[in-house]
């Protein structure tokens, strides 16, 4: 019997590089792109809130 | 939605984009629309009144947008507006086309289901007005192009209104023709001190074409029509004394800032003082009217 060594997986939860791009061009990608998601969410919930009061207002209750 | 940045496509920051909505401007739209919707009669919720004004805050921007869009090349040759984003190289083309009329379909669409059609119908007009008639057919054609374009600026306290009572009527329409006789003095004052920036943009301005002494009167004349409809609400009864009094004082003052324009004969920008006093207390002074005019009308409520 042969003792088989299992390799541990590394999950590398760092930083990660974009295509061909260095790490320092990757984060600034990145964070442009998350800046603009915040954004962008912020201002869907703002309109299912507006909606939602609308369609009570509406409504009438 | 790109940008080139350190040999590299970055994404558009949404600073660009909340910049392509023309901000200064919005909020002059926003407010005057605010005091078109607070001096109607009638009641409306708080929350439809809210929707009313975004929706009008997000027409203007689309027009500012799409504005931008057109302008993109003519931005690049003014010294004014050389860091918009376009001109900067931090946004690409189509995305402010796409964002111009994504905003535009939205404002319009919902004034249309939550407030009422009639003041969608009079949104979308003005955005077409200002995107089209003024931007794409006007403003490179004519030296009278903010003359007419002025209107498209001048719907907004009619949209506030109109989202109010459903109708349009005089008071709005004076609001309308104050806004509409306030641009030329407005603009004019700027392009006589800025005339060699629109002149390398190849912008056929008022002073670039008929002159600056040609400017000046018609700077003047005017003046005299924006006062008349700036006295008129209070002539005909619509308004009190709060905003009779005031605004006389006001208007007495542009007219006097105009006349020391008529009077002056600088060529040089670095000295043309009168003109850049009325283009700053032109600005103060739309806000204060249209203050005293919500002010005057909720208290006689």
């Amino acid at each position: 019997m042969t003792e088989e060594i299992i390799t541990p997986v590394r999950l590398d939860m760092g930083p990660r590089k974009v295509g061909e791009l260095n790490l320092e061009q990757s984060q600034l990608i990145r964070a442009r792109q998350q800046s603009r998601a915040k954004v962008m969410g912020l201002f869907l919930v703002g309109l299912c809130v507006l909606f939602f009061a609308i369609t009570f207002v509406r409504i009438g209750v | 939605m790109t940008s080139v940045t350190q040999d590299i496509i970055v994404p558009a920051d949404w600073r660009d984009f909340w910049a392509l909505t023309k901000p200064r401007v919005m909020s002059l739209v926003v407010f005057t629309a605010l005091c078109g919707l607070l001096a109607a009669p009638g009641h409306i919720h708080p929350v439809i009144a809210f929707t009313a004004i975004l929706c009008i805050a997000l027409g203007a921007g689309a027009s500012g947008a799409l504005n931008q869009w057109y302008e993109a090349d003519l931005d690049a040759k003014m010294k004014r507006t050389q860091a918009r984003p376009l001109p900067d190289g931090r946004m690409e083309r189509p995305a402010a086309l796409q964002f111009g009329i994504i905003l535009a379909a939205f404002s319009v669409g919902i004034m249309g289901v939550a407030v009422n059609w009639l003041s969608a119908i009079i949104l979308a007009f003005s955005i077409f007005f200002y995107a089209v008639v003024y931007t794409i057919w006007l403003k490179p054609n004519t030296p009278q192009n903010i003359v007419i374009g002025g209107a498209a600026g001048a719907f907004p306290p009619v949209i506030g209104w109109a989202a109010v009572t459903g109708d349009v009527s005089t008071l709005p329409i004076l609001m309308f023709a104050i806004i509409f006789l306030w641009t030329p003095p407005h603009f004019w004052a700027l392009a006589l001190f800025m005339k060699a920036d629109y002149g390398a943009a190849g912008i056929p301005m008022l002073p670039n074409v008929a002159g600056q002494k040609a400017t000046r009167n018609q700077i003047f004349g005017y003046s005299l029509l924006m006062a008349a409809a700036a006295l008129a609400p209070w002539a005909l009864g619509l308004t009190g004394v709060l905003y009779g009094y005031p605004v006389l004082a006001l208007t007495l003052a542009f007219v006097a800032l105009a006349f020391a324009i008529w009077r002056n004969l600088d060529i040089d920008a670095e000295r043309m003082k009168p003109e850049k006093r009325l283009f700053a207390f032109s600005i103060v002074y739309l806000f204060l009217l249209f203050a005293l005019l919500a002010f005057d009308r909720i208290v006689a409520v």
